[in-house]
């Protein structure tokens, strides 16, 4: 009972402390950029936005339109997709019971940047909803593409061991990648702002685009939060959580289409960024524990800092110039997957 | 009698002399008109030797098109590149891939005795191929209205044609002091040139790019002054640094790029958007260095200044 109490409320300090964080670090990202503006303006600008408190009128109007429509939605906009990668990163860890599991490595990412260059090169646009139409076609192909990397991993070993699974994504990856590549090279006009789209990148991202992913960002957490007690269960292996009452079938099937909601609409604005939704549920698990009751709130609080900060670090750390962030995220992320790799094989051998 | 002699040897040693120095001077001017080997230095500091003058010719830039052109040696050029578009009688030359599609085995087939090639948008392995195959290569650099002119010169020299390309050069020379001189005492507005739009990542152009010169030569301040060659910027250095009047050369991400710069969400406090100031400049013209950087001159004149 005592160690229970301990718990809840360790528990409760790590969630103040990652929103603590959060807020500080969405502050820092915001301040920070090539035209120089103080972290005490940038805050006055924030709070004067946000929450209608303060007076501005005597900063300079530019430097408050900077910080409005320039920065602050691509804060929230990496914010968002590194939440959303991260928490469709934990889901497919929980649900394929494998570590090395997540969006880049399954392939998802890839098949869903397809989609959206398929859409891109032939100016296809979907009725009724034509600005919708590359996020629509990249969650559609990113659910295609899992899909099949699931059933080709069940066809070639039944167990979906860990290693098959990952062989079989990186596989469908490259094969979507080098249809991508044909794509490109056929389209030519249109090849500079393909190209530049598939290195992932938040530059000159406007609220809109916050707008465009803010819907299917709610729809895709709400929908994966639900399944925190049936992801618990599958922990324990398939046959046992069917045992104990799970409709694994279906619950398989709406988590999988939640995933490529998440990361469909993430590759949409931003290109493939990789590792996101590898590295952070490891961060998160170590920090709460296994359970998915937390694990999946508190990696979408960590998601965000991380992509936040990894967006700040690609824009800063050579500037003028700027880094595709995709470079940064998988620098750090392909270091991490090694290591995780290693320690896995070391336990089993 | 002696002296006398003496006198006599050294008076006619004098006219030999003088004989001999016009008979040299004779045949230097022959040599200029016949047949006989010249060789010229291209911009990576090679010495190309030629053995007759070239008469057919692959370009594979668009600017040296437009100089060969210019040279009045437009049916010396049996192919051009994909990109020469300028003058309208392109059209009716075999196109080539350039650049990083280049295939050394189409120009080989086009069996020409000399190839143009730009150095930015080629490799040396490149050149190499070509010249192994015994065609001659120039090769062709200019970031600058100076190069500019060298590179006019250097393609003169290899037409033989170099009074032409003399007259090229005065006439933009002319043509930017009259340019100048119109200019001067008028008040300096602040340009932004967009080489890409903000969904690619903006890019505009800072110092050492024609862009920069042109604009300074018509007494605008380019607000990338202090950016070296073409780079990314971002979008709140444009809002922050305000310009006057904005350029855009980039004709073929969005229909309407004029619409689309006055339409984006955090611009609208901007001098340019604000006064409608917007403008899109010959992309053609505003990029390749040769004789139509004159027209690109007065096109910003013109829309700056009327």
């Amino acid at each position: 009972m005592d160690s229970l109490i301990k718990a809840n409320v360790s528990r409760k300090l790590i969630y103040i402390c990652s929103l603590i964080l959060f807020i500080l670090i969405f502050l820092l990202s915001v301040s920070i950029g090539s035209v120089k503006i103080s972290f005490l303006d940038t805050l006055r600008i924030v709070m004067n936005k946000f929450f209608a408190i303060g007076d501005i009128s005597e900063l300079q109007s530019n430097l408050v339109i900077i910080i409005e429509k320039v920065r602050i939605p691509r804060v929230l906009l990496s914010a968002l997709v590194g939440a959303a990668l991260s928490v469709a990163g934990t889901a497919m860890q929980g649900l394929l019971r494998n570590p090395l599991a997540e969006s880049s490595t399954l392939g998802v990412s890839t098949g869903g940047a397809l989609g959206a260059v398929i859409t891109m090169a032939i100016g296809f646009e979907i009725p009724f909803f034509p600005s919708y139409s590359i996020t629509i076609m990249s969650i559609l192909f990113a659910f295609l593409t899992l899909v099949l990397v699931l059933t080709l991993s069940y066809k070639i070993s039944y167990t979906l061991s860990s290693s098959t699974i990952i062989l079989t994504g990186v596989i469908v990856s490259m094969f979507a990648g080098s249809l991508i590549s044909f794509i490109i090279t056929l389209s030519e006009e249109k090849l500079q702002s393909i190209v530049y789209w598939t290195m992932g990148s938040f530059s000159g991202r406007g609220f809109e685009y916050v707008w465009l992913v803010l819907p299917f960002f709610i729809i895709g957490v709400l929908g994966l939060l639900r399944y925190s007690r049936e992801l618990n269960a599958f922990a324990l292996g398939e046959e046992k959580a069917g045992y104990i009452g799970v409709k694994t079938k279906k619950i398989k099937i709406m988590i999988m289409i939640f995933v490529s909601i998440l990361v469909g609409v993430s590759v949409s604005v931003s290109g493939t960024i990789a590792f996101v939704g590898l590295v952070i549920p490891h961060i998160t698990r170590m920090l709460i524990g296994p359970n998915h009751k937390h694990l999946m709130p508190l990696s979408l609080i960590i998601g965000a800092i991380f992509l936040m900060l990894t967006d700040l670090i690609s824009r800063t750390i050579l500037s003028p110039m700027e880094l595709p962030i995709g470079v940064v995220t998988s620098l750090i992320g392909s270091i991490i997957f090694i290591n995780i790799f290693y320690a896995q094989r070391q336990k089993q051998g | 009698m002696k002296k006398l002699l003496a006198l006599l040897l050294v008076v006619s040693m004098i006219f030999t002399m003088v004989a001999c120095e016009k008979s040299a001077a004779k045949t230097e001017v022959s040599s200029d008109k016949s047949d006989t080997t010249y060789s010229v230095t291209d911009s990576r500091g090679k010495t190309v030797t030629f053995n007759k003058t070239p008469e057919k010719i692959i370009s594979l830039l668009p600017s040296d098109t437009e100089i060969v052109y210019a040279l009045g040696f437009g049916d010396k050029l049996i192919a051009v590149s994909e990109y020469c578009n300028y003058p309208s009688d392109t059209e009716n030359k075999k196109k080539l891939a350039s650049g990083s599609k280049t295939s050394i085995e189409s120009i080989i087939a086009e069996q020409p005795d000399l190839v143009i090639f730009g150095k930015m948008a080629q490799t040396e392995d490149q050149f190499k191929q070509v010249e192994d195959a015994g065609i001659n290569v120039i090769v062709t650099e200019a970031t600058s209205i100076n190069d500019t002119y060298l590179v006019i010169e250097m393609l003169g020299k290899v037409l033989r044609a170099s009074e032409k390309s003399a007259e090229i050069i005065n006439g933009m020379k002319k043509d930017f002091n009259d340019i100048k001189t119109q200019v001067a005492g008028k008040s300096s507005y602040k340009v932004y040139v967009e080489i890409s739009p903000v969904i690619h990542g903006p890019w505009s152009c800072g110092k050492g790019t024609f862009q920069d010169e042109l604009l300074t030569l018509v007494g605008a301040e380019n607000i990338f002054y202090d950016m070296d060659g073409w780079q990314k910027v971002s979008e709140e250095q444009v809002i922050s640094r305000n310009p006057d009047y904005i350029f855009a050369t980039d004709m073929y991400s969005t229909p309407d790029p004029i619409g689309e710069i006055m339409g984006r969400t955090s611009w609208y406090n901007i001098n340019a958007i604000k006064n409608n100031k917007v403008f899109s400049a010959d992309a053609d013209a505003l990029t390749r260095p040769g004789p139509r950087l004159v027209d690109a001159a007065k096109e910003l004149y013109t829309k700056i200044y009327e």
